[in-house]
């Protein structure tokens, strides 16, 4: 099992996965953080699982972000905290 | 002037603060992140830039005199806000700015291996992570002043401050509203010739300050949490017991090949053109509460502390702190994050702030993982906090 964090001034998101012959079978999460970051972590896990590291690496967070319509920068951070804490425990670059 | 008396007055200067959204009114109860603006600071602004904008100190011409003269004054101005001389204030970008620069042309020049500094562990990461740099970097030593459940430093924790070389010390907390004894503690640690630098970041919109009665060795503040704009503050320095950091216009008097002669501070801290802008605005900012008169602020806020105080003993509020405490309010509310309770506010036009508040180690402290914040100001009213608890209360 991987692990992997995402911490934003006081939310803090650590996600588990199970991969498996490069694929994703599991992700399961625990957190101390806001209503919006967990929300988040619910939606993209349930698109995610299946997915190869490739394609978790190419995928559109950010877009899927826009398009529930959050707008304000603060929240979009929380909503992506998901983001940084499996492509910490997949050893993804986002920079 | 009876602040309480004339609130609706003050108010008018404030535009902002009777902006409507969604048709409602809104609540700033953000004013330790920054303060709003009255509108002869921004008229200030506009003025400079519309009648005499050019660069200061060296211009012959009509706009660069003027500017310059404007500058000048915002820094007596500004001085004599503190009561000190305007050649010991070197204006620099915020406290930030400030502490760094004496991390770097104190410390690093006059601190040795070995030896022993002293920061508490309420102390914003400005004031905590240039030490936390500068021990690293030339092996001193670092003691923490811890704080009780009340958010003050025991007296025994005093002790620490003996032997000091350096104490690094916030005023006001910008978590628990805390006012620490920086006088007393000045007091110990100038006992074996260390030296003091404090961060007033939280205390002078709000306290009247007389710094050379405090006696620190450097003293640090920032204009936009005190009426002024972002981009402005100011480094007050004792003695001269820096060497400087920046190098480059206006510092030196004169450059040679391999040889240059600097300035007297404060210019000789002020490398590169200055936001002479800012400064000549956090001047009319010092002068707006010179009208109100800080005493009378003091004397407000007092009231408005009292009254949010009563309705935190009214629904069992839990505090980050004691109730011993300047116009900041952190909060926990068991089972809602804090960053949730923030935007129910938003919703309801309430601006707090979430979060960790740049004090980690503080949190960390006490096993919190942030802390919902309101802070307020003169500006701010009894019916705000009355809408304030109003709302507050349908999520507890």
């Amino acid at each position: 099992m991987k692990e992997g964090v995402g911490i934003e001034c006081g939310d803090i998101l650590k996600v588990y996965v199970i991969v498996e012959n490069n694929t994703i079978k599991e992700i399961t999460y625990k957190a101390q953080a806001s209503q919006i970051t967990k929300e988040f972590a619910d939606f993209f896990i349930n698109k995610l699982i299946g997915l190869n590291i490739e394609e978790i690496k190419n995928f559109p967070f950010e877009k899927y972000v826009k398009e529930k319509g959050i707008k304000m920068p603060a929240k979009k951070k929380k909503a992506l905290l998901f983001k940084e804490a499996i492509f910490d425990a997949l050893g993804l670059e986002d920079f | 002037m009876n602040i309480e008396k004339h609130i609706e007055e003050i108010r008018k200067d404030f535009p902002i603060l009777n902006k409507r959204i969604n048709d409602k009114k809104i609540v700033y109860f953000d004013n330790a992140a920054s303060s709003q603006k009255p509108k002869q600071v921004v008229n200030k602004i506009k003025e400079i830039y519309e009648n005499y904008y050019a660069n200061v100190h060296r211009g012959l011409h009509y706009f660069s005199e003027k500017s310059t003269e404007e500058y000048d004054l915002a820094r007596e101005e500004i001085a004599s806000f503190f009561n000190i001389d305007k050649n010991h204030l070197i204006f620099t970008n915020n406290s930030t700015h400030g502490i760094n620069l004496v991390a770097y042309a104190h410390g690093l020049n006059y601190l040795k291996e070995g030896d022993k500094i002293v920061v508490s562990l309420m102390e914003h990461n400005s004031n905590l992570l240039p030490w936390q740099w500068l021990a690293k970097s030339k092996k001193l030593k670092v003691e923490y002043l811890h704080f009780n459940k009340e958010g003050k430093i025991p007296e025994k924790e005093f002790d620490k401050l003996k032997n000091a070389k350096f104490l690094a010390i916030v005023h006001v907390s910008n978590v628990l509203g805390t006012k620490n004894p920086v006088e007393e503690m000045i007091k110990i640690v100038h006992e074996e010739e260390g030296k003091v630098l404090v961060d007033a970041s939280q205390s002078v919109p709000h306290i009247k300050i007389n710094i050379e009665k405090i006696n620190p060795d450097f003293f640090v503040f920032t204009g936009h949490k005190m009426l002024g704009p972002t981009g402005i503050g100011g480094l007050y320095i004792k003695e001269d017991i820096m060497n400087p950091f920046f190098f480059g216009g206006d510092m030196v008097k004169d450059v040679s090949l391999g040889s240059y002669i600097l300035q007297k501070p404060p210019l000789k801290y002020e490398a590169g053109t200055p936001n002479f802008v800012g400064a000549i605005a956090l001047g009319e900012a010092i002068k707006y509460l010179k009208k109100l008169g800080i005493e009378n602020i003091m004397s407000y806020e007092k009231k408005l502390n009292a009254y949010f105080l009563e309705y935190v003993d009214k629904i069992n509020l839990n505090l980050v702190g004691g109730k011993d405490r300047e116009n900041v309010f952190s909060f926990t509310v068991k089972g809602k994050h804090h960053s949730d309770i923030a935007l129910y506010l938003n919703e309801n036009n309430i601006f707090i702030r979430s979060g960790m508040h740049c004090a980690h180690v503080l949190h960390k402290y006490l096993d919190l993982n942030g802390s919902a914040r309101a802070s307020l100001y003169f500006y701010n009213t009894f019916e705000e906090i009355d809408y304030f608890f109003e709302v507050l209360r349908r999520i507890l």
